[in-house]
């Protein structure tokens, strides 16, 4: 809601976000129809759409974020490469029948390493910026805590999944919903932020 | 070991919000770290504002002794020389030419057009900047020797490399500085200016032989001492030290340090 609001009129690469959000909302609705109505696992949506697209994404962005501080081409490949060849690989060792789980690990260890060399080029850089007021630091720290937080709860993933099995807790969702409600919340100020600067 | 449900529970949510937490101290720390970086570019601003402001300062101060130099220069020499080449060659027309008076006359308006061409080169705003730190003490030295009220001497050590002109600048205005302190407040009757190039930076000693002042005394307090405030400021402003010896009856030595980066 928050993108369609104040990232419509953006020219750019901004405008990209909306079309990444969709796709979330999109997998997250056929998730829920796969789940509750069909009865059904929802790996392969999350495994096969949602990883995809979130990796691809998030490269993306901090391709697009970091490029005016310092020279990230080549770790970026490098980190896109490292990404595709372990996602690869993790399925067919899985024959394709389970969750992602170390490679998203991995790409959000590469995520959490960028977001930190970001803030550090931002801090040495000869310019003030107005944080408060930047979108692009809004954009990483929601990328930041969502890493942080789906990391912790991704090492857990087989423990969780076993509770979940055992006593029908949903811990996993809970907690995800409160790395995704920082994530969004961190974005959706950016976007304002972004609305504010192009008034 | 068997792990209870809430056991597990527990050790999840706490090991989320830690890397939460871990999140968050990153981010306040780069909130923290900025301000600080606006504070200290703030501050950068400011002192480059003051540097300017200074530097302007002793521009004008360095004109408006310029042009004091110019007025005495022409009441003092010039104005004497015609008056007195004028009276010559007056005598001269009154009585038979005389060869000796004449050239008497001559020597006399040549010396005043030597000074005149000093004057128009005072006068060209560059002049003093092109000048070197050396070339500056020796138009000093001429200039207060001249005047005949006090000695003042130079000795130098290395060689002269070439200097900022804002160097320049504040250098010329110090030691100005110090002349006209001494001839104002030190009833001395020598000066002697030392100069020191060193690898890394140079070094002037000027001292005089007058009758110095206590130290102890509180020297802010007369426009002698808000001149020595004034050079402290200045020098710090090029990186420099400036230090100040003074015994009562003995004279001052005021030291001059100045890297050349």
């Amino acid at each position: 809601m928050a993108a369609l609001l104040f990232l419509r009129k953006t020219k750019g690469w901004w405008g990209w976000f909306i079309a990444f959000l969709a796709a979330v909302v999109l997998i997250e609705l056929t998730a829920t129809y796969l789940w509750n109505e069909l009865k059904r696992s929802t790996f392969p949506v999350y495994n096969f759409g949602y990883f995809p697209i979130y990796f691809a994404f998030s490269s993306f962005l901090l391709y697009r974020l970091c490029r005016p501080l310092f020279k990230i081409q080549p770790w970026i490949s490098l980190i896109t490469g490292l990404i595709a060849v372990s996602y690869l690989t993790e399925n067919i060792w899985n024959h394709f029948e389970s969750l992602s789980v170390k490679t998203f690990l991995l790409a959000n260890v590469c995520y959490i390493v960028i977001a930190c060399c970001y803030y550090y080029h931002l801090l040495n850089d000869e310019a003030f910026v107005d944080i408060k007021r930047h979108p692009p630091f809004w954009i990483i720290t929601g990328l930041l805590f969502f890493c942080f937080g789906s990391t912790a709860n991704y090492i857990f993933y087989d423990i969780l999944k076993e509770i979940y099995l055992k006593y029908n807790l949903l811990l996993r969702q809970y907690l995800m919903i409160v790395v995704n409600f920082l994530l969004y919340g961190c974005w959706s100020y950016a976007f304002l932020c972004k609305y504010r600067e192009m008034k | 070991m068997q792990v209870s449900r809430d056991e597990i529970i527990y050790m999840v949510v706490f090991v989320t919000s830690l890397f939460l937490t871990a999140a968050g101290a990153i981010m306040l720390y780069v909130y923290t770290y900025n301000r600080r970086k606006q504070a200290h570019i703030r501050e950068k601003n400011t002192m480059k504002e003051n540097f300017k402001r200074q530097l302007l300062e002793a521009r004008m101060e360095m004109q408006e002794q310029a042009f004091a130099n110019i007025s005495e220069e022409i009441h003092d020499n010039v104005g004497q020389v015609l008056s007195l080449a004028s009276v010559q060659l007056g005598l001269a027309h009154a009585k038979q030419p005389d060869v000796t008076l004449l050239l008497e006359a001559k020597r006399n308006i040549d010396t005043a057009l030597r000074d005149l061409r000093d004057i128009a080169k005072s006068l060209n705003g560059g002049f003093l900047q092109q000048l070197s730190l050396q070339q500056f003490i020796q138009k000093l030295q001429r200039r207060v020797n001249r005047s005949g009220l006090i000695q003042l001497e130079t000795q130098t050590q290395g060689q002269e490399g070439v200097l900022p002109e804002q160097v320049k600048i504040i250098v010329f205005r110090i030691l100005q500085e110090c002349v006209q302190n001494v001839l104002k407040h030190a009833k001395a009757s020598k000066i002697l200016i030392q100069t020191f190039f060193e690898a890394k930076h140079f070094r002037i000693i000027f001292e005089d032989n007058g009758h110095g002042f206590d130290p102890e005394e509180n020297p802010i307090a007369d426009s002698r001492g808000l001149g020595l405030q004034n050079m402290q400021l200045r020098v710090a402003m090029i990186h420099g030290q400036l230090t100040i010896e003074s015994t009562l009856g003995k004279g001052t030595q005021i030291t001059v340090c100045v890297p050349y980066e």
